[in-house]
């Protein structure tokens, strides 16, 4: 049976790294990058079924690295993570086919649920 | 302020408070990865293991207020980037609120929200409505007396939206104002620009201000 993996991409690195940790201690698979290329690299290797990803970062931005995801991959299910004052960004990724996005801060616990249920998605989607 | 100089200050401050909130999203997953390892250790294995419970409660009070806050500077510097917009009126309110609570809290008033019944959504500039707003809560701390009440509430009535800011008590209740006051006269323009007009309410037992805003709807 497939399990959950999880690639989170954020370029504030004690951030995600925390957060990796934490989800790591729930028994969740994850794997860590801090840029968009690095992102597409972990996605071409290890082809996780769900991606959470920053929409604002540096160099390439999580909206264009959710592009290229859906465009070589449709089956990964991305969740965005977006600054408050910015939906319109979100409601942008749902457009070019993001799973969901969520408002930083966002729970663990609404996190997982979230994870959860785009890993449903991507399961049904390679059946 | 012209469109330049409100765009400069716009952005400036939604990006500081980006990156205020990326601090404080790190501080808060760090406090949670803290709970989480304290959870799994015994409470007999954990030397002081109550006082570290009760510091990190501190820290998630904490943390949620500062993210309150630079999410509300946030929402507002971003509120200046269109000359037009939906607003949605009862989360306007909620969001002044809170930026003007620590002005407030200076004039020893407290500032309550009644909000409308149902969320409103009307077309308007949204940083001039702030502007003017704001105004009119700066007029009313100056005159409800220390420990009062100054409210913010909106209702919708024939000719629009009604935002009305109340002083209770008001510090010179005896004063019947009939006209605007000179110091709110430099906003006119400001009125203008919203199709808007401003009354002073002056009636025994309410004394206020009252903003009327032309109702546009989705």
């Amino acid at each position: 049976m497939e399990k959950l993996k999880v690639l989170l991409v954020d370029d504030e690195e004690e951030f995600v790294s925390t957060l990796a940790e934490r989800l790591q201690l729930r028994e969740i698979e994850t794997i860590v990058a801090t840029d968009g290329a690095d992102a597409l690299r972990i996605v071409n290797n290890e082809r996780p079924p769900v991606v959470v990803l920053d929409v604002m970062m540096p160099g390439l931005g999580g909206l264009d690295v959710l592009q290229q995801i859906k465009r070589n991959y449709p089956r990964i299910q991305v969740i965005l993570l977006t600054g408050r004052g910015s939906t319109n960004d979100g409601i942008k990724g749902m457009r070019l086919g993001a799973f969901d996005y969520l408002m930083k801060p966002v729970k663990i616990e609404d996190l997982i649920q979230k994870m959860n249920e785009a890993f449903q998605v991507s399961i049904q989607e390679n059946n | 302020m012209r469109k330049q100089e409100t765009a400069f200050i716009s952005k400036i401050t939604a990006g500081v408070t980006h990156e205020f909130m990326n601090v404080l999203s790190t501080i808060k997953e760090t406090s949670g990865l803290m709970e989480d390892l304290l959870a799994l250790s015994g409470d007999a294995s954990f030397p002081h293991h109550e006082k570290f419970s009760k510091t990190l409660i501190i820290i998630k009070k904490q943390v949620r207020r500062g993210m309150e806050i630079s999410g509300m500077l946030n929402k507002f510097a971003h509120s200046m980037e269109e000359p037009e917009a939906w607003v949605e009126i009862n989360e306007l309110l909620d969001q002044i609120a809170i930026l003007m609570q620590r002005f407030a809290s200076l004039k020893r008033v407290r500032l309550a929200i009644n909000p409308l019944e149902s969320p409103l959504d009307i077309r308007i500039d949204p940083f001039r409505l702030q502007l003017i707003l704001v105004a009119c809560l700066e007029y009313c701390f100056d005159r409800t007396a220390s420990g009062g009440v100054v409210t913010l509430q909106s209702h919708k009535t024939k000719k629009g939206i009604s935002i009305q800011c109340l002083m209770e008590p008001c510090s010179n209740s005896k004063e019947n104002v009939q006209e605007l006051p000179n110091e709110l006269e430099e906003f006119q323009e400001t009125l203008r620009g919203l199709n808007a007009k401003l009354f002073p309410i002056s009636s025994p037992g309410q004394h206020g201000l009252e903003l009327i805003l032309p109702l546009m709807k989705k």
